[in-house]
């Protein structure tokens, strides 16, 4: 009783739950412009995953892999299915390299990768493949991570939407995203986490496991307990960093327009209904491009100039965490900049590599210490 | 189904009136006078004879005499302070009028002179200690009410006997303390006499302002050379003036100088001058305020004794009304603010169809394109929000800045640039007169004129007050755009009353018809509403038939046409419905037909959240302006279109690089000129050869023709 009554008064007054605030850019997360100023590396359409292989740089652009040689992007395998996820276990010496793939959200499939350099004309057999889990199918798998001894763990965002259509599950609150756990030597596989507002990235530390809730703003360790809340933006794939911190992106940021439209359930209702997906008042990988986008007040251009701390409908953002799970340095690219979207960031031979949906760039930032830009 | 019920609601339902009433400062009397009526009502149904004459000539009399007490005090707690020792004053003024009257025998005048000073005398204490010596108020009157209670207890006990064994013989004296005047007591009479010249000074004298001025920050007040000190002192005098009229009234009907006079009548008047609504604070209140309070705390004194209450609960009872009062006091004046902007903003429903398609193929004239990506930029980084350009006979170019200036380039490469004139506010719409006068509207100014010499003139800046609007709407707030009719008449538009310029996106939110076209005749120097309940109007326009005017409204996305002459006078008639964008400035071009700018393009989210004004006050409270919802004004076009509302072809800056924003546009020989209130440039187009004539000049050929 008394909880329906805060429940309706923090409603009408826009308090407690029904509050819009969102955390602010500072600290460690001070604007600056890293990513807009990296190194471009290559433009592929559809770019959605990067992976680091003791082969090569592996890129997920489609139904395309593509491998980084040389400064160029040569083209190693096309799936039936586009990619939307991929991970690498690389083997200890002698051995070879295992990489799973993700296939439409769909279907995982794990490979063996032979131990000379990888070229598109090598057959690759798969050893072993999971569509459904408990008798039920996947739906959109958008990240996997190698545990030990044979594990793979998998976000499934939800059970409702295609991974593609990822903005509609955040837009109608969607809370069926699973983590999960198989083991592709055995065939075994269980749902270690239901429920979850989109399960996106997902990363093993040693004994530890993290995985990020986006719609949540969180990442969750095993036991459901919150290691990082109150993210600024929808917290997407998780990597390891080389000084045993982690990197995380943000694909998209939140904003107070869309916060507040998640709790106006009657116009949040009609838009998803009536009005073209990509005109939606909601957070996209990209934005800027039509006119018929919403936009919001500061995004108002004055004198020519679009204001770089607008409102964000779209963002760059990398983010640095330490070993001990503390925030310690992020990457941007302002409103006003280019590389939007970013999915994936993964460190590679003394670089990061992030991976900008958003534009389809993949980008180069040479660290000096880990975490830190040269 | 449901949305029929929300246009219903949102049409005849008048959401915007609450937060005008409320901003309005007579909302803060209105309050008393609603429990006044509660009260009179509550006492006639408890009361017994409560309507009748006798009782209410001897609530009225009472009334007076506490209404005296109760104006003096009001006084001295508008300039700031407060006087707790009225009611000693009271009882000794009281007891001054009987022993002239009773025992010394001395004329009606001579005794209302001598208590009136008496009165004065007593304030003049508190005032010299309090306005020249700088005591606090406070302190100083609780010890002024020891002291004159003292001295009214010493002289009563000794001169009772002496008052009551004379008896006055006075028909004067008599008229005075229970006498009629045409229904009315005598007292009612000259207590509405002394509020209607105490409001008089309040609201329209120099000393009644700078009382409300000392009372609202004496500091303040001393800087601009007010004679603080001195006008505090006779505050005080004057309270002690008026409770000495009250005590006079009171001796002339009761005639007894007993113990308990005036005691505890400092809670009363108190409670009846804070249950008005005069601020504890300073600087707020009025004589209204003060009799409305002292009519209900009187009525409910009565009534409590009638009911035969103790006065233990009578002064419960007041002592309740008056924290209370007080409690409401200070959280009103704290939040009043806060309130009204949360309330006054009420967007109306608004529906339109679905915008016609501008896809790059979809084939009809709105297809966008990329033809003013290439324009020309005159005065780039130079010149900040020209929201209007116009070009006179010589070809040069003027402009508006934000700055409040009218910038002038010079032909023909329009590199050299000067201030032509400077107003002050920032100019929007520009047109020239027959005399080459530049008639320009001024946002938050009106309607201004400068001569070819650069001389600035005011041409009007209010029109006539609407009867049917609670703001005040004589005051132009946002003239935006105009154009010229062949006798001279000016017609411009006034884009909001309720708003003023930088809050034009809260007007954008609530898309009602705040706006209205104005029309300004210099042959009897008029200035007259002509049309108004418009969305947000724009783009005034003289048509090829110079007897009615194009105008667009904005937030309405249609064009209309508005007859002022002719045969067809004051009609209005649709020329283009439902626009894909937000027209803005409307100008003729020289085939005859019209350009119309659209400053920008209507999002589906924008028209969804129209369609749900509930949706839209809730963002407007809840979330900062900077992040609300807007229109989108990033990107926007020229178009061309027909009197008979076809669209002829669009002009298109996608993404708006070059050119961002397009508020308006003029054709001058062979170019077409572009202006935008939020760029930095003005753009340059070239027309291409063949679709214009050459030698085109909209004014030059107004006048020629006219």
């Amino acid at each position: 009783m008394f909880s329906f009554i805060r429940q309706w008064t923090d409603q009408f007054l826009g308090r407690g739950d029904a509050a819009i605030t969102i955390p602010v850019m500072d600290g460690a997360l001070k604007q600056n412009r890293d990513l807009d100023e990296a190194q471009v590396v290559g433009k592929l359409d559809k770019l959605e995953d990067l992976v680091s292989t003791s082969a090569g740089l592996l890129a997920a652009a489609g139904p395309d892999l593509f491998i980084h040689h040389q400064g160029q992007w040569d083209l190693l395998k096309t799936f039936d299915q586009p990619i939307t996820a991929m991970a690498c276990l690389t083997g200890t010496q002698g051995q070879s390299q295992k990489l799973a793939v993700a296939l439409g959200g769909r279907e995982v499939k794990v490979f063996e990768l032979p131990l000379k350099p990888l070229n598109a004309q090598d057959p690759w057999t798969a050893v072993a493949t999971l569509d459904a889990v408990v008798g039920k199918g996947l739906t959109s798998i958008n990240a996997l991570a190698f545990g030990d001894e044979g594990q793979l763990f998998l976000t499934d965002g939800s059970r409702e939407v295609d991974y593609a259509d990822w903005c509609r599950d955040l837009m109608s609150l969607g809370k069926t995203g699973r983590l999960i756990q198989w083991h592709y030597a055995t065939g075994q596989s269980r749902v270690l986490k239901d429920k979850r507002r989109y399960a996106f990235g997902v990363l093993v530390r040693g004994d530890k496991l993290l995985f990020s809730e986006s719609w949540a703003h969180r990442l969750v360790d095993k036991d459901g307990k919150n290691v990082v809340d109150s993210l600024v933006g929808y917290p997407s794939r998780l990597s390891p960093a080389s000084d045993g911190g982690f990197w995380l992106t943000c694909f998209v940021c939140r904003s107070q327009l869309v916060e507040f439209v998640l709790r106006e359930k009657a116009y949040r209702t009609r838009m998803l209904a009536e009005i073209d997906p990509r005109y939606w008042i909601a957070p996209m990988l990209s934005s800027g491009k039509d006119f018929l986008e919403p936009l919001q007040g500061a995004g108002v251009k004055s004198m020519g100039v679009l204001k770089p701390w607008a409102p964000p409908r779209s963002y760059g953002l990398v983010m640095k965490f330490s070993p001990s799970g503390q925030l310690v340095s992020s990457m941007h690219s302002l409103v006003d900049g280019r590389f939007h979207g970013i999915t994936s960031a993964v460190e590679h031979q003394g670089s990061l590599f992030v991976a900008s949906k958003g534009s389809g760039h993949v980008l180069k930032v040479v660290l000096t210490t880990p975490g830190v830009a040269k | 189904m449901s949305e029929t019920l929300t246009r219903w609601r949102y049409r005849y339902w008048p959401d915007h009136w609450i937060g005008e009433i409320l901003s309005k400062r007579w909302t803060e009397t209105a309050i008393p006078m609603i429990l006044l009526v509660g009260v009179v009502i509550a006492s006639g149904q408890l009361l017994p004879n409560f309507y009748s004459a006798i009782v209410l000539s001897d609530t009225l009399r009472q009334a007076g005499e506490v209404g005296f007490v109760v104006l003096g005090l009001s006084l001295v707690m508008m300039v700031g302070g407060i006087d707790l020792s009225v009611g000693s004053m009271f009882a000794l003024s009281n007891f001054c009028a009987l022993m002239m009257m009773h025992v010394y025998k001395f004329s009606l005048l001579e005794t209302l002179i001598g208590t009136l000073f008496c009165g004065a005398v007593l304030g003049g204490i508190n005032g010299f200690l309090i306005g020249y010596l700088r005591l606090r108020a406070f302190l100083t009157t609780l010890i002024t009410l020891i002291i004159f209670r003292s001295l009214y207890e010493i002289l009563s006990l000794r001169y009772s006997t002496a008052i009551a064994g004379n008896l006055p013989d006075s028909e004067g004296w008599d008229f005075l303390g229970n006498g009629n005047f045409l229904v009315l007591p005598t007292v009612a009479w000259i207590f509405i006499v002394c509020a209607i010249f105490g409001h008089v000074l309040l609201t329209r004298m120099r000393v009644g302002w700078h009382v409300m001025a000392i009372g609202g920050s004496r500091r303040s007040a001393y800087n601009s050379g007010i004679a603080v000190r001195r006008t505090v002192a006779l505050s005080y005098v004057v309270c002690g003036v008026l409770t000495a009229a009250g005590g006079c009234f009171f001796a002339s009907r009761l005639a007894t100088a007993g113990a308990d006079i005036g005691i505890g009548m400092e809670i009363l008047v108190l409670t009846a001058a804070v249950l008005g609504g005069i601020s504890l604070g300073g600087g707020r209140g009025s004589v209204m305020k003060a009799i409305l309070g002292t009519l209900i705390v009187l009525l409910i004194t009565n009534g409590l004794t009638s009911m035969s209450a103790s006065g233990g609960v009578t002064r419960m009872v007041l002592a309740t009304i008056l924290i209370s009062a007080a409690a409401i006091d200070v959280r009103w004046l704290k939040n009043r603010h806060r309130i009204i902007s949360k309330v006054y903003v009420s967007p109306a429903y608004q529906s339109f169809d679905p915008a016609p398609s501008c896809a790059e193929n979809s084939g009809s004239p709105w297809a966008v394109n990329n033809k003013l990506r290439a324009v020309e930029l005159i005065g780039l980084g130079r010149i900040e929000a020209p929201e209007d350009v116009i070009l006179d006979r010589d070809n040069h170019l003027y402009a508006g800045s934000r700055h409040g200036d009218i910038i002038r380039f010079f032909a023909p490469d329009y590199q050299q640039m000067e201030v032509f004139a400077h107003i002050g506010g920032q100019p929007l719409g520009l047109a020239f007169d027959r005399e080459w006068n530049l008639n320009v509207c001024i946002g938050g100014m009106g309607l201004y004129r400068v001569t070819p010499k650069g001389e600035v003139q005011r041409v009007t800046d209010e029109t006539n007050r609407s009867w049917s609007s609670i703001n005040d709407d004589s005051r132009l707030r946002l003239a935006d755009d105009l154009d010229i009719a062949d006798d001279g008449r000016i017609f411009f538009s006034e884009a909001t009353t309720r708003y003023e310029m930088h809050e034009w996106p809260v007007d954008g939110l609530e898309a009602r018809g705040n706006g209205r076209i104005v029309c300004y005749d210099p042959r009897n120097g008029s200035t007259q509403t002509v049309l108004r309940g418009l969305r947000f109007p724009n783009g005034i326009c003289i048509a090829s038939d110079r007897q009615s005017i194009l105008f667009a409204e904005t937030w309405g996305v249609c064009i209309k046409r508005y007859w002022f002459d002719g045969p067809r006078k004051g009609q209005v008639e649709m020329v283009v419905d439902n626009l894909p964008g937000y027209p803005d400035n409307i100008n003729s071009s020289s085939d005859g037909h019209y350009w119309l700018a659209l400053v920008g393009m209507r999002a589906p989210a924008y028209d969804l959240a129209l369609r749900m004004p509930g949706f839209r006050r809730r963002m407007a409270k809840r979330v900062p302006i900077d992040e609300w919802l807007f229109p989108n004004i990033n990107t926007g076009c020229v178009l061309k279109f027909s009197e008979k509302g076809e669209i002829l072809e669009t002009l298109w800056d996608l993404g708006g690089e070059n050119h961002p924003m397009i508020t308006s546009m003029r054709e001058h020989r062979g170019y077409l000129y572009l202006g935008g209130i939020q760029n930095n440039r003005i753009g340059r187009y070239k027309l291409p050869e063949g679709s214009c004539d050459p030698e085109y000049a909209q004014y030059e050929s107004r006048w020629g023709a006219a």
